[in-house]
């Protein structure tokens, strides 16, 4: 499978009477997208608003971040299974991504709340959202909406407005293009017989409710484990709709983005031979836990892989998922690194995981969520701060006055991202 | 595989027990920690796991509400199980230490947690067969 994705450069946002692209800004039509966003009876209202890098401005709570993407050839439409068709499969052809901006989901979701995305200050720092040209969709529900209507309504809306953004990027020239490849299995092992196949174990969260992740619309708590394409990933064949741990949150657009994949593809065919990815998933039911990490053993030696990167998503018994999938793939002979964040307290000196095996003996982290900082108030607040005590990493009290506030960084997006797309990353030079 | 009749669960969420209590056996604990000890000790009792006890990547001092099933085990050896429960506690008492639980949310914020905590029983529940 083999995919040509083409980076438009996209330095500024602004609304004007038609979507379009010209010189790297992107013009938005507010009231056409607040008119689409709003054909979903569960909301109430829609506002779009604009927060550039180096802004006083604090973006909360934040639902998803999106980067727009449009198929241009090879089949497939974006998102496929949720906004797109779910057939033809994505992954072959041309994309067009609109890099530097994102669409960003915002709006009260349950009474904890989702994180943070400040624009300037000491939190730009951990954000990588605090250096894209964000368009903020913020929504409000209907009263008495149940829960999952609600996280269902504003996930939708959010890939709604950037599949929408994405069409304006079909016929514009993109300022770069890469190639990526995996062929089938025996193709691709014959390619490089030389180098380690090394494949990633991408492990997505699907715990229940605000925990779900989805793969061709289909919740991934429902699928047991399964071959990629990495390119598949690239045109949104899953999407996020985890909505409560900010920090290690892997957005939808940190599945377009996976570091993983990218990094594996930089090497492939010079130090190694990327095989593709073993998608699996993070659930409850300890037989589920079993069941998989069997599966993903089993795929791994299948693939006759050498080396597997893991990364989870979450914190917690996602851990125990992480230990079973590195235990089981080295017992089948095959080599692991694990890529997680950790969670050792302010002083970083408790264990930093759940849960541990002898196996687990390689371990990329990023960074520690415990640790605190100060957040200074902001000239612009998009969407609310009311939530920060009980959102994930505040505490009662912390908050200010002013709108300033102390918390764990746990509440900033992305933060510790636990596939390493942070600048807490451990990176060898 | 398992029989639901014979399933035990353990929870200090109110909506879980409402909904469940006519269909499985339901112990009501006072606290997320008590349904910790309660699991623990039913562990020790000759039950394993069913789910894991730290269900939800909500972190042990941020959500108050916590369900676990649990099974008699049987011939089966439960040493994991063992070791999963007392690795579940040392992990609540190792976030209590970083920042106690709150001890009271406001009714909407409670609510919620509760939604969550009864949504991954609800997914649980039809795999119990």
């Amino acid at each position: 499978m083999k995919l040509e994705l083409g980076k438009i450069q996209i330095g500024d946002i602004q609304f004007a009477d038609r979507t379009y692209i010209e010189n790297h800004v992107l013009y938005v039509n507010k009231e056409e997208v607040e008119k689409m966003v709003l054909e979903d009876d569960k909301l109430l209202e829609c506002h779009l608003d604009i927060a550039r890098p180096g802004d006083a401005t604090r973006i909360t709570p934040v639902k998803d971040v999106i980067e727009p993407r449009v198929k241009v050839s090879g089949g497939g439409e974006i998102f496929p299974g949720v906004i797109g068709k779910v057939s033809p499969t994505v992954g072959e052809g041309r994309t067009h991504a609109l890099e530097g901006c994102c669409v960003v989901t915002v709006g009260r979701i349950v009474g904890f709340q989702e994180g943070v995305i400040d624009m300037s200050g000491p939190a730009a720092d951990y954000c990588p959202f605090s250096k894209t040209v964000n368009l903020c969709v913020v929504i409000e529900p209907q009263e008495g909406l149940e829960t999952h209507v609600y996280e269902r309504a504003g996930r939708l809306a959010g890939l709604k407005v950037a599949t929408y953004l994405g069409e304006a990027g079909k016929n514009v020239e993109p300022d770069t293009l890469d190639v990526f490849e995996t062929k089938p299995v025996f193709q691709q092992a014959a390619e490089y017989p030389e180098l380690p196949k090394v494949g990633y174990v991408h492990m997505l969260q699907s715990q229940g409710l605000l925990h779900d992740t989805y793969y061709y619309g289909v919740d991934a708590k429902q699928f047991v484990p399964t071959f990629m394409y990495p390119t598949e990933i690239m045109d949104g064949a899953i999407v996020s709709g985890n909505c409560v741990a900010p920090c290690d949150k892997v957005t939808t657009y940190h599945h377009l983005h996976n570091p993983v994949i990218d990094e594996c593809y930089k090497r492939h065919g010079k130090e190694i031979n990327f095989m593709g990815v073993i998608l699996t998933n993070e659930n409850v039911f300890l037989a589920d836990k079993e069941r998989h990490s069997d599966m993903v053993a089993k795929l791994a030696e299948w693939m006759e892989l050498d080396g597997v990167l893991i990364t989870e998503e979450g914190y917690g018994n996602p851990d125990t998922d992480l230990m079973m999938n590195c235990r089981k793939v080295e017992r089948k002979g095959t080599k692991v690194v694990l890529i997680t964040d950790e969670f050792p307290g302010k002083d970083g000196k408790s264990q930093s995981l759940a849960d541990t095996c002898d196996e687990a003996t390689a371990l990329a982290s990023c960074g520690q969520g415990n640790m605190t900082l100060q957040f200074p108030a902001m000239e612009k607040v998009i969407g609310m701060q009311d939530y920060i005590e009980s959102q994930i990493g505040g505490w009662a009290g912390c908050i200010n006055e002013d709108g300033s506030f102390e918390a764990e960084i746990q509440i900033i997006i992305a933060s510790t991202i636990a596939n390493g797309f942070n600048r807490l990353a451990a990176r060898g030079y | 595989m398992w029989e639901l009749e014979k399933a035990i669960l353990i929870t200090n969420n109110d909506r879980v027990e409402k909904k469940y209590k006519g269909t499985l056996q339901v112990i009501f604990a006072e606290s997320y920690e008590e349904v910790l000890i309660r699991t623990r000790d039913m562990v020790y009792d000759r039950h394993v796991l069913l789910t894991h006890p730290q269900a939800s990547s909500l972190k042990p001092n941020q959500t108050p509400y916590r369900s676990v099933v649990v099974y008699p085990k049987g011939e089966e050896d439960n040493t994991k199980d063992i070791l999963l429960i007392e690795k579940c506690l040392e992990v609540y008492y190792q976030w209590q230490k970083i920042a106690p639980a709150p001890e009271k949310y406001s009714d909407k914020v409670a609510g919620d947690f509760k939604t969550i905590d009864l949504s991954v029983i609800d997914n649980i529940i039809p795999r119990i067969v």
